[in-house]
């Protein structure tokens, strides 16, 4: 019993288990504003309610790309519900717009695969997955907003051209207790695909390791 | 013929998959009180599809007896129809199921195009009908016939069940105490597994009872005068002062395969809902004093040789993780001054439904047996245990914070099947390989092949006594009770309504 009782010990506590964003930003993640990375410290899962702005690209090659991709119709002040689940070493993101969600899932690069000369130079990158189309997103710190540039695009494992990838304007900040994003994609030569803005209440703050 | 016999064929595979993954796993229908005119639909459509699949693969119907035949296939239109607008008035369909039933129309159209010919030429001839050999095909369309024909007669019989829950047949009987205790306890889940029989028991013991469901009208025809059911916490009067609250609500967690967006059912169906009553709770001008939370043992992860008790670290896997959201969720309610007992229920053994009611046809045919290595704990309980303990958390300030629910004997799996065979009288000499296990159900056959020795160490040491601590005199209990009155705990209620 003994024995079986410190195997159980010996598991990897629940409070030493890092955020992807801390493991991906290291100490840069604690100079973002509290709201910031409370909603991207989780280590289990997260619902986080909110209100959102959207605006769609008109023209039929972003619509397109748009239905492709599930993205929601415009809309304002539409009630939102963020799902963000730490599931095996990723996040699984639901956003849910007045209804209307996508999903991608969020995991670190594997360390082995450098198709983009120099990314190594940019340590805190993560990558965004939409079904088979991933983008590699370098996090920087901006006076306490994050920030996240577009490094590189793939269709499953192949490296998609330059002049495919999107063009990424996403800040995420504190807007009082609130955790406030602002997402704006635009194609090149199309112009803007979507643009959504808001808050988000993050919730109750995590239990500590040991449940009782 | 044999063009439109393969897009028959199609429509037997659709019609399959329509039914177990959209119906059956997905939407639940056969549980859904509003879904029993769908259900008796799809049961009419069944029937008919039975004789279509016989008739195409064996049988030319001529002249009058042609006409028959045409009649049965615009019924099965008309059914189809009606179906079709019923769906859209109970309920929103989910954009895969909308597809398939996109997809099946368009196939059995273009099917009926393809077989009209040798329909109408069989009209035209005298009445009789004829064998016809269509090969393979025919052969098959005995498959689909005998398949439609067991769809039709499930869902005929969920649709009588729910017809009678509705009508308060299947409602539950309460013997009343003779003095009520003046204590009213919300339960949210309160017609699941193990809430319908709390609500029993909190009505018999004396208490007034509200039980918040996603469907009040099955709760209400269930409880019938005994309880009051809502939908919404909005819907509560405000004349009903709450002075506990058991949460007991989320999708089950054995069903569909844990996809993304089933990841996400199973967690927002507990984290909204918990976070809504907590939230409700603190606002209340009268709190309630305890709000006891269900979570489960999946908290631990899993493990073959470690014991878990309330002080063990917490799991990594997706249960783990789900219950540990869970628990902070309901953990937020103490700030607001509320006792908050947080039980990790193990696996619930009952007549009524959850893993017995699963294993037992396997069993009586005497084809249960090892799962896997066999290794993997079970730490199983009764629910009448489960059913007192809660009740003791709701009445003693000692059940505060975590509390394993789970009987002090686990046993590991390949033990379970010995004694359950042995219970039944049957054999358990069938062997299940995880390998097939593992590529069917993916990550949810850790629920199957991985488990953890979870020990009830705080309820112990408060003094429960459980009524079922071994799994022999649960299964004896359970397996031999089949017509016995439930048991009388008998204690008064009083509608709340």
């Amino acid at each position: 019993m003994t024995t079986a009782i410190q195997t159980a010990a010996m598991r990897l506590p629940y409070s030493v288990r890092q955020p992807m964003f801390r493991q991906a930003m290291g100490a840069l993640y604690h100079a973002l504003a509290h709201p910031v990375w409370e909603q991207h410290g989780v280590t289990d899962v997260r619902v986080s309610f909110g209100r959102c702005d959207i605006d769609r690209g008109r023209n039929w090659i972003t619509r397109l790309v748009g239905w492709v991709f599930r993205f929601p119709p415009a809309g304002r002040d539409l009630p939102t519900r963020i799902t963000v689940i730490a599931d095996r070493g990723r996040e699984i993101w639901y956003r849910d717009f007045g209804g209307s969600g996508i999903f991608t899932v969020l995991q670190r690069p594997s360390p082995t695969a450098d198709a983009f000369p120099g990314r190594h130079l940019h340590p805190a990158m993560i990558v965004e997955k939409f079904g088979p189309v991933g983008f590699d997103l370098e996090l920087q710190d901006e006076g306490g907003a994050l920030r996240m540039l577009v490094r590189g695009m793939k269709f499953g494992p192949c490296p998609l051209p330059r002049w495919i990838w999107p063009i990424l304007k996403a800040v995420e900040t504190a807007e009082g207790h609130h955790f406030a994003f602002d997402i704006d994609i635009s194609l090149p030569l199309f112009g803007p695909l979507i643009h959504y803005r808001g808050w988000l209440d993050t919730g109750p703050a995590q239990l500590p390791g040991r449940a009782i | 013929m044999v063009s439109a016999l393969y897009l028959l064929s199609l429509q037997g595979i659709l019609g399959a998959f329509d039914n177990i993954w959209n119906h059956e796993l997905g939407q639940r229908l056969p549980y859904r009180q509003s879904a029993r005119r769908e259900l008796m639909l799809h049961a009419g459509r069944g029937m008919l599809y039975a004789p279509v699949f016989l008739s195409f693969g064996w049988i030319e119907w001529r002249g009058l007896f042609g006409w028959v035949f045409v009649a049965v296939l615009l019924a099965e239109l008309g059914i189809t129809l009606m179906d079709f607008v019923e769906e859209d008035r109970s309920r929103k369909l989910p954009a895969l199921e909308r597809i398939t039933h996109a997809i099946l129309t368009i196939n059995y159209g273009a099917f009926l195009a393809l077989a009209a010919p040798e329909i109408l030429a069989g009209l035209a001839r005298p009445t009789g009908f004829a064998l016809v050999d269509r090969g393979w095909l025919g052969q098959l369309m005995i498959v689909y016939a005998l398949g439609s024909f067991a769809f039709g007669c499930r869902e005929a019989l969920a649709a009588r069940r729910l017809g009678r829950e509705a009508g308060g047949g299947n409602r539950i009987e309460i013997v009343h105490a003779p003095e009520p205790t003046g204590r009213s306890v919300l339960v949210a889940g309160g017609t699941g597994f193990i809430g319908r029989a709390l609500v029993q028991r909190l009505i018999e013991r004396g208490d007034r009872v509200v039980v918040l469901s996603r469907d009040p009208g099955r709760a209400q025809a269930i409880f019938g005068r005994h309880a009051l059911a809502i939908g919404k916490l909005e819907d509560m009067p405000a004349t009903v002062a709450i002075d506990a609250v058991v949460n007991l609500a989320g999708a089950p967690i054995v069903g569909l395969p844990w996809t993304k967006a089933r990841k996400r059912e199973l967690v927002e169906s507990r984290i909204g809902t918990t976070r809504d009553l907590v939230a409700w709770m603190s606002e209340r001008p009268q709190r309630p004093e305890v709000l006891v939370n269900a979570s489960a043992i999946g908290w631990y992860g899993t493990d073959d040789d470690a014991t878990f008790t309330e002080s063990a670290p917490m799991g990594a896997d997706f249960p783990a993780i789900l219950c540990g959201a869970w628990e902070r969720e309901a953990a937020a309610a103490a700030a607001a001054g509320i006792r908050v007992c947080r039980l990790r229920i193990g696996l619930v053994l009952g007549r009524e439904g959850g893993m017995l009611r699963s294993l037992l046809p396997s069993y009586r045919l005497g084809m249960g047996g090892r799962i896997g290595d066999g290794r993997q704990w079970l730490s199983w309980i009764h629910r009448d245990d489960v059913v007192e303990l809660i009740v003791r958390a709701l009445a003693d300030p000692g059940f505060d914070g975590v509390l394993n629910a789970t009987a002090p004997e686990p046993v590991r799996q390949v033990d379970f099947a010995r004694v359950m065979a042995k219970a039944l009288h049957r054999p358990a000499l069938l062997r299940l390989p995880a390998l097939p296990l593992r590529l069917a159900m993916g990550e949810m056959s850790s629920l199957l092949l991985e488990g953890q020795r979870v020990l009830p160490q705080r309820a112990l040491d408060l003094g429960f006594v459980y009524r079922f601590p071994t799994l022999d005199r649960a299964l004896q209990d359970l397996l031999s009770a089949g017509d016995r009155e439930p048991r009388g705990r008998r204690a008064a209620g009083s509608a709340i309504a």
